[in-house]
């Protein structure tokens, strides 16, 4: 229950930060996902069954910010989870570099779906390539960092270190 | 039942997908007006604390351009505020020099400082006063405390004035007590020395010197300074006298050019008070 209760503080803020410190690089339109971060994260802790549920809250969090595509982030981010359960039950995904490339492929697959919600007629492949990819990689990039930090400061350790 | 429930347990991770496409797709079908009221009441409640602390951050950094614009201001309001002030002193003491001048039995100019420490000529100052306001070559110039010097070259708007502490100038001068004459000039360190006053002479510390006005330049009475030391050799017939300057020469920013009648006169013919080394 205390561990619920932390994640629910852990995920508002998360959402908190997305919205007001992961605003969009000036002139560059890319962003780094924290609460899909946050959700790979907590799914590495609690299981994937558990951590959709987590992607359904704050997917809705996402979405109140935008009502006319709203259900989008619900959406994007259960899939996003869903899928990262799928391939860690695949693959040894606790390798940081491994988990960065998830983190970059499940990025792209959270904005694909999200573009198809949103009600904003946009050209698909240009803003794939404009903002899409650029963003993912810089999320992806951003994961690795944080788990090398917390591979150091011993929050995360991968399990074939532990082996 | 348990069938399902088991389902359910062994495929959380399907079914809470399929629930949250079916969450999703739901809302993203409902009415626009359901979905802004979610998104209202959502607002409202959870993003709160944000937006107060969005709030607050604008407000700060409103108040630091503010404070930045009144730091701006209040150094601004400050240096007016030293500006008056130094007016308010400079009319002070122009209060107090018009006050002096109308005590003097001479006609004066009062002459503002313009320049000074020439290096050619260290014992000079230039003030802004010139042949245009009267001002002649050989007219003594004093402050409201002593005498400052004389006026050595003239230009129109200008004047040099050789001040008592440049060593070419010499002064004939009493002991304001005694009556004890002797020559004024120059001594190091700012100071002046009264000369050719014989050892038996009755001169103290603290006797007020002044112009003796035989020399016919500086009128009689003239203050020059006080006597701060008496020094009196083991062998000769003259102690010397250490004189400090009334005039506060080294922060002179008025002076008065005395018309003392004598202006026109030959310098030459002039005893004492026109002795100089260089032949001015």
């Amino acid at each position: 229950m205390t561990r619920r209760l932390l994640y629910i503080l852990l995920l508002y803020l998360a959402v908190g930060m997305q919205i007001s410190l992961a605003t969009p690089l000036p002139g560059l339109g890319w962003d780094i996902d924290i609460v899909l971060l946050f959700l790979v994260i907590i799914a590495t802790k609690v299981g994937h069954g558990e951590a959709v549920i987590w992607a359904v809250f704050a997917g809705l969090a996402l979405d109140v910010f935008d009502p006319s595509a709203m259900g989008g982030c619900i959406v994007a981010k259960s899939t996003a989870i869903f899928l990262f359960g799928v391939l860690s039950n695949a693959l040894n995904l606790e390798q940081p570099t491994l988990l960065a490339v998830t983190i970059f492929i499940l990025t792209l697959i959270d904005r694909i779906i999200y573009r198809l919600f949103s009600p904003y007629s946009t050209q698909f492949g240009w803003a794939f390539l404009r903002f899409d990819l650029p963003s993912a990689a810089v999320t992806a990039i951003a994961g690795l960092i944080v788990l090398l930090i917390a591979i150091r400061m011993r929050v995360f350790t991968p399990r074939t270190v532990e082996e | 039942m348990v069938t399902l429930i088991d389902f359910i347990k062994r495929h959380s991770g399907q079914v809470m997908w399929v629930l949250a496409l079916i969450i999703g797709v739901l809302l993203s079908q409902a009415p626009f007006t359901v979905k802004s009221a979610i998104s209202g009441a959502l607002m409202d409640t959870i993003y709160r604390p944000f937006d107060y602390l969005s709030g607050a951050y604008h407000t700060f950094k409103n108040r630091r351009v503010e404070n930045l614009q009144l730091k701006e201001e209040l150094i601004s309001t400050r240096l007016k505020i030293e500006t008056l002030k130094e007016i308010e002193r400079e009319n002070l003491r122009l209060r107090r020099a018009l006050g002096f001048s109308q005590r003097l039995e001479y006609a004066t100019v009062l002459a503002e400082v313009v320049g000074r420490g020439n290096p050619r000529m260290p014992g000079s100052i230039v003030v802004g006063s010139g042949a245009k306001q009267g001002v002649i070559v050989g007219l003594p110039v004093i402050d409201e405390h002593g005498v400052v010097g004389k006026v050595i070259s003239v230009s129109d708007n200008t004047s040099v004035i050789q001040l008592i502490t440049d060593p070419n100038l010499k002064i004939s001068a009493v002991d304001g007590r005694s009556r004890v004459q002797g020559i004024i000039s120059a001594a190091s360190g700012g100071k002046l020395v009264l000369e050719n006053v014989p050892v038996t002479a009755d001169i103290r510390n603290g006797d007020p010197i002044t112009a003796s006005g035989l020399g016919g330049l500086f009128p009689k009475g003239l203050k020059i300074g006080l006597v701060s030391r008496v020094m009196v050799p083991q062998s000769g017939l003259f102690s010397k006298v250490e004189i400090t300057p009334s005039a506060k020469l080294a922060t002179l920013e008025e002076v008065f050019i005395l018309f003392t009648g004598i202006a026109g006169m030959n310098t030459d013919s002039v005893a004492i008070d026109t002795i100089s080394g260089d032949g001015r």
